[in-house]
């Protein structure tokens, strides 16, 4: 299949994954793009978002106008530093949260250490806030919040005569008051034992982000969780009446097919019947996700689900002497690589022809969800 | 040659010699003095010192020689205590399981920059000390090799050991504080 350029009538969602992480695309029509988080290609070591526009001919500077970051876990933003950097024209957002200055105080005291790297995330932050401190002024950031839209373009602009606008969905204010008590947690005290910054679960504060093109809507899970309280997480979406109250045929399912990212009630409101479920699955620690059960619970809701890779244990691809491998199989069995290749899942659909509809094409390992468990 | 690396407690690298194992020639030998967890200590040097009256002793039957000198008997294999470290990695806890923890590596052997390996360790290989420092976060170094035993045979180990990193101090996190006060005054979020 062709890599090239949606048409300016053309919608598109692409989906990246997992290489180290995940990454969405999705152009909006008339080369108007939006960067959902960030992975890293495991073929070029590229984000894989610059990777595929330039490989499908855009040029990232020009063509992105807005850089979203649900969330700071390492697998949703690896380079995503680099991305804004390079999107010269793009405004960023992210959840309000992560824009206190007691969260980049939390920031600077892990990536300031001498003796230790704070970690890749707290990395990526710290050189987001750089780019941010000489662009505020003229592309001022802006702060995700529960039903606010944070894009928008104008019909006249959009290539199909349908306004677009991006909505983002969460966190509302009880998930914050959450996050601050858990970053009190993460907060370094005098005389502390130095350590790297990992960020631990739940995903409280993860963006959700709903795009809207005219009657068309597109619904980006991020990693929220869904907790069950009313005021957070899921529930605390679908029970909004300030959100657009729309269906969507896209869903990129959160937390990768999670269980605890399932809410019955998103699917009954919130998309249409047997909508495109699109993931990228987590390769990577003892909780592999998703499990078969996870699947077989997404496939019990939509014949359509897609995953950009396998669900399978990666193996490292260093070669070491013999005796080495017996010693490491000894202590730890096998040493599995953290990063495996990227696989992408494309959707695209002519929005000047009112009969047409997704079509669906996968790249690079991408598969059926139903084969995505080994 | 030697140096000292007190994040790892492991001291006294010595170049002095190379082995050959398996048919690979190794690294370096070293020698560890991590703390309660020595796979042996240095006690005794390669060359074995003995009077002429203790040789005579040892060797009933032989000629005797009126003559008391020393006579300087090298062993046939070293008892020098060391290991040689085959591998080396730096990882750092991820996530901490009721018996295994996982953690990414970089491997050090192999001079690599980027965390791109994974592994679960089980937590009965961490001792009772650094067990206060396995936590998401903890910073440790992974050594597997060959240990010399007294009499020249060999055998595997593998050693988890957590760095003790400094502390934090107060003067640190006041300045994170107040630098992240400036950054956010000069950002204009919307």
């Amino acid at each position: 299949m062709a890599l090239t350029a949606p048409l300016d009538t053309e919608l598109e969602v692409t989906l990246l994954g997992p290489g180290l992480g995940e990454c969405q695309l999705i152009h909006l029509g008339a080369g108007n793009w939006v960067v959902v988080d960030s992975c890293i290609d495991s073929h070029t070591s590229q984000p894989a978002a610059i990777a595929y526009l330039e490989r499908i001919g855009v040029d990232p500077r020009k063509a992105v106008k807005l850089v979203v970051a649900t969330h700071w876990h390492d697998d949703h933003i690896r380079g995503l530093s680099e991305v804004l950097e390079c999107c010269s024209d793009a405004r960023f957002c992210c959840s309000v949260a992560l824009c206190e200055s007691e969260f980049v105080a939390a920031v600077l005291k892990y990536e300031g250490q001498k003796n230790v790297a704070g970690g890749p995330g707290v990395r990526e932050i710290r050189n987001i806030y750089k780019i941010l401190e000489e662009r505020s002024s003229v592309f001022p950031p802006i702060k995700a919040l529960a039903d606010r839209v944070v894009y928008q373009v104008p019909e006249e602009m959009s290539g199909h005569g349908r306004v677009c606008r991006v909505w983002t969905l969460s966190p509302s204010d009880e998930q914050l008051e959450k996050f601050y008590v858990e970053l009190t947690n993460l907060m370094p005290s005098v005389k502390e034992t130095k350590r790297r910054a990992v960020p631990q679960d739940p995903n409280h504060v993860s963006i959700a982000t709903l795009v809207e093109v005219g009657e068309h809507s597109i619904l980006l899970g991020g990693d929220l969780e869904e907790t069950g309280n009313p005021l957070t997480g899921w529930s605390m979406i679908v029970s909004s009446q300030a959100r657009p109250q729309v269906k969507s045929s896209v869903f990129k399912i959160p937390h990768h097919g999670s269980e605890n990212a399932h809410c019955d009630d998103v699917w009954a409101t919130m998309l249409e019947d047997n909508p495109l479920a699109i993931l990228t699955p987590y390769n990577r620690g003892v909780k592999k996700r998703p499990s078969q059960d996870d699947v077989a619970r997404i496939s019990y809701f939509t014949e359509n689900g897609y995953s950009t890779a396998q669900i399978k244990v990666a193996k490292t691809k260093k070669k070491r002497e013999r005796d080495v491998e017996k010693m490491i199989n000894d202590v730890v069995g096998k040493i599995r690589a953290v990063s495996v290749g990227t696989g992408m899942i494309r959707l695209r659909r002519n929005m000047s022809d009112l009969e047409s509809n997704w079509d669906v094409e996968l790249f690079d390992g991408a598969c059926d969800l139903s084969k995505a468990c080994l | 040659m030697s140096a000292l690396r007190k994040d790892t407690g492991v001291s006294a690298f010595s170049h002095d010699s190379e082995d050959t194992v398996g048919g690979f020639k190794s690294m370096p030998e070293i020698v560890l003095s991590v703390a309660g967890q020595l796979p042996f200590s240095r006690k005794s040097s390669d060359v074995t010192s003995l009077t002429g009256q203790e040789y005579q002793e040892a060797n009933v039957g032989q000629v005797k020689r009126d003559i008391d000198l020393p006579v300087y008997v090298p062993r046939s294999h070293s008892p020098k205590p060391s290991v040689q470290v085959k591998n080396e990695w730096e990882g750092y806890v991820v996530d901490v399981g009721a018996e295994t923890f996982t953690a990414r590596l970089v491997d050090k052997t192999r001079c690599d920059e980027h965390e791109d390996e994974e592994a679960d360790f089980p937590i009965a290989d961490v001792s009772d000390d650094d067990k206060k420092l396995l936590k998401p976060g903890g910073v440790f170094r992974w050594i597997i090799g060959y240990q010399k035993l007294p009499g020249g045979s060999r055998r595997r180990f593998s050693q988890v050991v957590f760095r003790q990193l400094p502390q934090w101090t107060e003067k640190e996190l006041v300045k994170a504080e107040e630098e992240a006060k400036e950054i956010s005054s000069k950002i204009q979020w919307l």
